[in-house]
């Protein structure tokens, strides 16, 4: 990653099929790294309480996890074919990631009618320590979904109204991965939090 | 741009993370934090029986935070090289760290000023520690936000071969996300978000370390490019 070599950076990335440029996959390594931090926490503080984790855990709305699951699926889904447009410079890119900025917009609307869910019935986030694992964890998440609109959105900046994308295809593809992360996250999250 | 100088500068900040980690780990003995949920007395015997170590410990703690602005300047001429004549990332990172590593200066205070008088009822005392607790994991929020624009100037560089590795603009920005958990602190008592939680404390001190270490090698690299007369 230090080589100092003189090609520009965006080449390299091409003639070696590296998604985006390779910067992004520092962040996006160190990011699966603290998950994989947060998830192991969670999965040693479940050992010593397995009844209150279990019976909080049937407290959650399944229904409303599997939908925001299905939703962030079809967003990245989404994203998936405007890489694969833009790469070819079809004009459909845009359109595609316009899809998926307006779910990805969904899953955090049903979100917060999750949360307003949880608090009416009286669960906060100092309730035990389900609850606090539960909204720090999809709270930390939803911050990555939102993080992840912003650059969704600046992407779409990037196509002129013709759907032509001005500068390098590297731009859509970094942040196709980013947004491939935060399906990712939400996945291994949904399993663990709502089911397992 | 001064080598010299600019190496100075760097170096006063691996000075200054030395300084802070020897006064708050070895001298003061408050690394890791103390139980947010410890009794009131036992916090105000803990302070009275460390006395020594702790205001020892807690001068260099303030010492390193004065130490660091020399850091923090030598980042400061590199952003401004990146960014040209309009420089907003820079004039952003410069005011942000004049507050953020201020508190570590008043965390220092609060430690010795709980240490400084045993014969203050223990409540006093836990307030003291709690405030100094708070001012030093709770910097996070200023380095949230000086990681992300530290990152986006780097990032922001056109250059061929950019002045600091964009992968390092990367990890910046993966440096202040992990910050976050810090900001919650206030929130909890026990558990990973509270200041002595795995993912409030441990996460973020284990990565300021290694941020603290891979910037100096990206500065040092910056620097020794610059006496070659890149651009």
């Amino acid at each position: 990653m230090t080589k100092t070599n003189e090609s520009a950076p965006a080449k390299q990335a091409e003639t070696r099929h590296i998604p985006g440029e390779e910067g992004v996959w520092v962040f996006i390594g160190g990011d699966l790294i603290i998950f994989a931090v947060f998830f192991i926490t969670y999965a040693v503080a479940r050992t010593q309480e397995p009844a209150l984790f279990a019976s909080s855990q049937a407290e959650l709305n399944r229904g409303l996890g599997l939908a925001n699951t299905l939703i962030l699926l079809t967003s990245s889904w989404f994203v998936a074919r405007a890489v694969a447009a833009a790469r070819i410079g079809a004009p459909a890119a845009r359109r595609n990631l316009c899809f998926a900025v307006a779910l990805g917009v969904a899953f955090a609307v049903l979100k917060a009618v999750e949360y307003s869910e949880k608090i009416a019935a009286g669960f906060t986030l100092n309730s035990n320590n389900f609850f606090i694992y539960y909204y720090m964890f999809t709270g930390i998440h939803l911050l990555h979904v939102i993080v992840g609109l912003g650059v969704l959105l600046w992407t779409i900046t990037r196509f002129d109204k013709g759907g032509k994308l001005r500068g390098n295809v590297s731009a859509v593809e970094g942040s196709g991965v980013f947004w491939h992360l935060v399906d990712l996250l939400w996945i291994i999250l949904f399993a663990l939090l709502y089911l397992v | 741009m001064n080598s010299m100088v600019m190496k100075i500068c760097t170096y006063a900040g691996a000075f200054a993370g030395t300084l802070l980690f020897l006064g708050i780990w070895p001298l003061a003995q408050l690394f890791p934090p103390l139980a947010p949920d410890m009794p009131s007395a036992d916090v105000a015997a803990y302070f009275a029986e460390h006395q020594t170590g702790i205001i020892s410990g807690s001068i260099l703690i303030q010492a390193s935070s004065a130490l660091f602005f020399l850091f923090a300047a030598a980042i400061a001429v590199l952003l401004k090289k990146i960014e040209g004549k309009s420089s907003p990332w820079t004039y952003a990172f410069m005011m942000i760290v004049a507050y953020g590593f201020v508190t570590v200066y008043f965390s220092g205070l609060m430690f010795i000023a709980a240490a400084y008088r045993p014969n203050y009822s223990p409540e006093i005392t836990n307030m003291l520690a709690d405030l100094g607790f708070f001012l030093f994991v709770g910097a996070a929020i200023p380095a949230f936000v000086q990681n992300v624009i530290t990152g986006a100037a780097i990032l922001g560089d056109k250059r061929a071969q950019p002045i600091i590795p964009r992968w390092v603009g990367y990890m910046n920005l993966w440096t202040g996300l992990l910050f976050l958990p810090g900001c919650v602190i206030g929130l909890f008592k026990v558990g990973p978000f509270a200041w002595n939680g795995v993912l409030a404390f441990w996460v973020p001190a284990v990565i300021f370390g290694i941020w603290f270490n891979i910037m100096i090698w990206a500065m040092l690299r910056a620097i020794n490019r610059d006496a070659q007369g890149a651009d």
